[in-house]
């Protein structure tokens, strides 16, 4: 028996990035007491808040739940916060529902995903919210590494040259990912063929380690809980996406830094060009990363209630009581994006997507979207 | 014609309504988003024209004898209908409900009224109705923090 | 020799771990939940590790573990009581079952059918245990042989059984089941990120959810005719409470060899990720009638149709904790959250899980053994209430269940959308089924629909067409569908032939699956 539990010993490995991410969060976090800090203090004694998610996976949930609890600690009056999922539609349903049925009163908050953000930008049919007018109140950033199976002729960083040949590329469904792999790919003189079609990590996991995938991406913190395993089945990281250092600049993840990022790679291969639009679309997946969850309030939300909410969900984040059981829950602690930081990540990158180079038609479009367009009729 | 075969035929006609949809919405899609919306259309294609062939040449009698149209006894007499269409409303009230009070509201209320309305005692139409709130307040709602829909009346009140 | 005492000694150190405490009252109460889970329409064991892995976390690692694997091991073996009893399947694990097993309630015999479901559920866990211990050796070398071909094949062969459930009419079954593929089309996520048919409804931009499509189809006819008939479901008023719990272990006993067949098409679709449940129940099935010497008895109430699905059903599940905890690779979406729970507790998986911590491997899959029989035998007690629904008035139970019916489908995506289709599928399924159109061959396509879809050019992707001469285990498969789809039917055929009585080919092939005959 004794030897069961030994197995089942619990890990916490991942104080590192808890550092890197509170470093990151100190800055922009103490912005949050500026402005309106004269303002009345809104009290929420007795009410009950929702927190919409588009999100229905239990660790999304309990993570967005486990938060809430400490950043109702921060509100007055301690409001009970109940998570919800609204899920569907790739996040759309959620930021309509949320944009049509939320009052600017503090009681209803949401968190709307990167795909709603893409379909937002590039004005997509059914959407029917403007995340310009709402309000930030914090962020969540995914880091992502790109892994390379047994079969790929690149085993790492040094392996993205003209030498590799055309390798596949497996995904869900086309993201910014995957316009990170074609550039850089691209850019290395070696295309990657994308196929779509996975039904989740897992599928493309299983489809590398066979052998007959060569190329894909993995959320960060299942790589780094995965690590030995991987390993034994032929699986090597290439390059990740980067994360978020203490001035908002985009670094190497602490935990994997021996891994370069894409942007790292891509100088590297082109080192002139900075000034180009692949470089440019690069950097904007890579920040956009930053921000793949945002929390915001209605459109309208009076400041001294989106600043109450900005400091309650800053100082839940930074809670040593919360970092210690969002680790202890997930193995890794949150990665929170102060909402000065993820607000300008998030309107460069909405200011950047609304360019022709991302809207339907143009190139980065069929990147992130599709590979054509419709045929007309 | 019996209802039975009635229903039969616009059966056939619908399939042959969703076959010819689904091939004329996929024109515009790649080769690989149109293979298999293409082949299921087909597929019903050519069998609805069959069948139906078959319906018009060897009569009703030989279909209905093959496939047991008729051996379920099917509600589509008149007198059967007559007893059909009452439930039907009542189902299609219970969705409206549901649609305008939310479930916690309709549910129970047409477990309550259908309860009664079919002879039951009082007491046994409030157990029904207790059960099913209990089971939507309590269980999903509250345990479970299901976000049922926003019923209408909500929007109406503006609440 | 010394492999088979180490494999033989983390067997028996497993079991000892069910049985310790806190492990096995918790492992009780994650059954309990799990009961309900499925007793109820709609919910299932998503929902329930949503609600029980909070509670789980707060438990050392073992406890919590058997807590959850309890509950997510027994939803499919109470889900078969709603499918039985109303002849409305709670999950879609459960469709097959009520094929069978609806008609026979309405004989008297739901205590023969559930007893028969619950023994084929632990014959089906066991055997599953059985191949897992067969194969330990190889059993790396046998899950990455699978790759999208293979997967493509075994869910021809779903499709292809699919067939021999059309009916008695197979243009009929032919459409429903181009029907269903097409509702399986509804999507976004096409290679023009586009949505398919489903235009600026965002609702359907993740396809058609399955469960109000079920519900819809199945539990409305049901619900109208009780309504119309006003009378009980059972049309007999002989008490079969006790009598099924010999008769039940006698059919299972009679058919060991369905039993192995359908539990090894089960674990195996367990060992593939994105398979799930409702592929093996109905790979399963479908083997039942294709080898049956009498296919037209299936859908009125053969008890060979009951025991197969839930034998293949219950063999997924420990199936689906093979690449799990060996691999990181979850086998289903219940499997995906398991295996989040997995790390939480800082249980990682990896090659260790069948060498040096063999052990816990065998904890797990014996977790999910005697929850089986644990759940078996509560069922059993709560059986001589639970059919008494059998015997209830319908203008009480009508509201009642349609209630929680609507209910159940709602959960699908909490949004009225589910409503409309529930109510959509409703008044469609109440027209196929007194015109006899057959409802099976549509949900198969629909299940199986955007599975082939997305195999089939993942497969062509990264291959391009050599997958279909150099890899040899798509000729094995392709030989399986042969040997259980076209071959036994020209059997048959030949041997009718032989004996002078051959009849319409369509008829010997065809079974009648539109089912509940009045």
């Amino acid at each position: 028996m004794a030897r069961f539990f030994d197995n089942l010993t619990l890990k916490g490995s991942a104080a590192p990035l808890a550092a890197s991410v509170l470093m990151a969060g100190v800055a922009a976090g103490s912005m949050t007491m500026t402005g309106t800090a004269l303002a009345a203090e809104p009290d929420f004694t007795g009410k009950k808040i929702t927190f919409l998610t588009p999100h229905r996976g239990a660790d999304s949930v309990l993570s967005l739940k486990t938060w809430m609890k400490y950043a109702s600690k921060n509100l007055k009056g301690n409001p009970e916060i109940t998570v919800q999922s609204k899920f569907g539609g790739g996040g759309v349903t959620a930021a309509n529902f949320f944009a049509a049925t939320a009052k600017p009163d503090g009681l209803t908050a949401s968190m709307l995903n990167l795909p709603a953000f893409i379909s937002y930008s590039v004005g997509r049919k059914g959407v029917k919210y403007d995340i310009s007018t709402m309000k930030v109140i914090a962020g969540e950033a995914a880091v992502y590494v790109h892994i390379a199976g047994k079969s790929a002729k690149a085993q790492d960083a040094s392996g993205v040259n003209a030498s590799a040949g055309e390798q596949s590329f497996g995904t869900r469904s086309r993201n910014f990912n995957v316009m990170t792999a074609q550039i850089l790919w691209r850019a290395a003189g070696s295309p990657v063929r994308v196929v779509t079609g996975f039904r989740g990590n897992d599928t493309v996991i299983q489809a590398l380690a066979s052998g007959e995938l060569n190329l894909g991406y993995i959320y960060m913190q299942a790589w780094m809980r995965n690590l030995k395993n991987y390993a034994d089945l032929n699986i090597k990281p290439i390059y990740q996406m980067g994360t978020l250092d203490a001035a908002g600049n985009i670094m190497r993840d602490p935990l994997i830094k021996d891994v370069p990022t894409a942007d790292e790679l891509y100088l590297k291969l082109k080192p002139n060009a900075k000034g180009t639009q692949d470089y440019k679309a690069l950097r904007t997946a890579m920040s956009m990363y930053q921000i793949a969850k945002g929390f915001f309030l209605p459109a309208g939300t009076d400041a001294a209630i989106v600043n109450a909410w900005r400091t309650a969900v800053d100082k839940g984040a930074k809670d040593p009581a919360f970092i210690a059981e969002h680790t202890k829950l997930f193995g890794f602690p949150l990665a929170y994006v102060p909402w000065a930081q993820a607000s300008k990540n998030l309107n460069d990158g909405l200011a950047t997507l609304k360019e022709p180079y991302f809207q339907p038609g143009g190139e980065g479009y069929q990147l992130i979207i599709g590979t054509r367009q419709k045929k007309k009729k | 014609m019996s209802g039975a075969r009635i229903v039969d035929i616009a059966l056939t006609v619908f399939f042959l309504a969703v076959g010819v949809f689904a091939i004329t919405d996929v024109r515009d899609f790649p080769f690989q988003d149109q293979l298999f919306p293409f082949s299921a259309a087909g597929l019903i294609l050519i069998c609805v024209l069959i069948y139906g062939a078959r319906q018009f040449i060897t009569g009703p009698l030989e279909i209905e004898q093959e496939t047991g149209a008729n051996a379920t006894k099917p509600p589509f007499t008149r007198e059967q209908i007559h007893t059909v269409i009452p439930l039907a409303v009542a189902i299609l009230v219970l969705v409206v409900g549901v649609f305008i009070f939310g479930h916690l509201i309709a549910v129970p209320a047409f477990a309550f009224g259908y309860i009664l309305l079919r002879g039951e005692k009082l007491w046994i139409a409030i157990f029904g109705a207790v059960l099913l709130f209990a089971f939507i307040w309590g269980l999903l709602i509250n345990v479970m923090e299901v976000l049922m829909p926003r019923p209408l009346i909500m929007d109406w009140l503006g609440l | 020799m010394e492999e088979a005492l180490i494999i033989l000694n983390a067997a028996v150190s497993g079991m000892f771990h069910v049985f310790s405490w806190p492990v096995f009252p918790m492992m009780m109460i994650g059954i309990c939940v799990g009961m309900f889970l499925g007793l109820v329409p709609g919910l299932g064991g998503l929902i329930g590790f949503a609600l029980l892995i909070p509670f789980a976390l707060a438990m050392e690692p073992i406890t919590g573990v058997a807590f959850l694997l309890g509950m997510s091991a027994v939803v499919t073996q109470t889900d078969t009581i709603p499918a039985v009893i109303l002849g409305v399947p709670g999950t879609s694990a459960a469709m097959a079952t009520s094929l069978d097993g609806y008609p026979m309630a309405k004989r008297g015999e739901a205590g023969r059918a559930l007893c028969a479901s619950y023994y084929a559920s632990i014959f089906g866990t066991i055997v599953a245990a059985g191949l897992f211990i067969l194969l330990l050796p190889i059993l790396r070398a046998v899950i990455f042989a699978f790759g999208q071909p293979e997967f493509f094949m075994l869910i021809l062969l779903g499709l292809m059984l699919a067939g021999s459930l059309a009916g008695n009419s197979l243009a009929r079954g032919l459409i429903m089941a181009g029907f269903g593929l097409l509702l399986a089309m509804v999507t976004l996520e096409t290679s023009i990120g586009a949505p398919r048919y489903a235009g600026e409804i965002i609702y359907l931009w993740e396809g058609i959810p399955l469960i109000p499509v079920v519900l819809g189809l199945f539990a409305i006819p049901e619900v109208l005719d009780l309504a119309r008939r006003g009378t009980t479901i059972s049309a007999t008023t002989v008490d079969t409470r006790v009598s099924g719990l010999w008769a039940g272990l006698v059919d299972n006993l009679k058919n060991w060899w369905l039993i192995i067949r359908a539990s090894t098409l089960g674990a195996l679709a367990g060992f593939i990720p994105g398979l799930g449940g409702q592929v093996a129940e109905w790979l399963a099935y479908g083997t039942a009638v294709a080898s049956d010497k009498d296919p037209s008895s299936y859908g009125k109430g053969n008890v060979r149709g009951v025991i197969a699905p839930e034998a293949g059903t219950a063999a997924q599940k420990p199936g689906a904790l093979v690449p799990t905890v060996v691999f990181g690779i979850p086998g289903n979406a219940g499997m995906a959250l398991t295996l989040s729970v997995f790390l939480i507790f800082g249980l990682t998986p990896g090659p260790d899980m069948i060498t040096s911590k063999l052990d816990v491997t065998f904890g797990m899959i014996w977790v999910i053994v005697v929850a089986n029989i644990i759940a078996a035998v509560l069922a059993l007690v709560l059986q001589r209430w639970l059919i008494l629904i059998c015997y209830l008035r319908a203008s009480i139970l009508v509201p009642i269940v349609l209630g929680t019916m609507l209910t159940g489908a709602t959960m699908a995506n909490q949004s009225f959308g589910d409503v409309a289709l529930f109510l959509c599928f409703g008044f469609l399924g109440y027209l196929f089924k007194h015109t006899d159109w057959p409802r099976v061959p549509l949900i198969m396509g629909l299940i199986m629909g955007g599975l082939a879809e997305k195999y089939l050019f993942l497969s062509f992707d990264l291959h391009g067409a050599t997958w279909l001469w150099n890899r040899p285990l798509v000729w094995v498969i392709a030989l399986v569908i042969f040997l259980s789809v076209f071959f036994p039917p020209m059997l048959r055929h030949y041997r009718a032939k032989r004996h002078g009585k051959a009849g319409a080919p369509a008829k010997v092939s065809g079974v009648k699956v539109s089912g509940y005959d009045e």
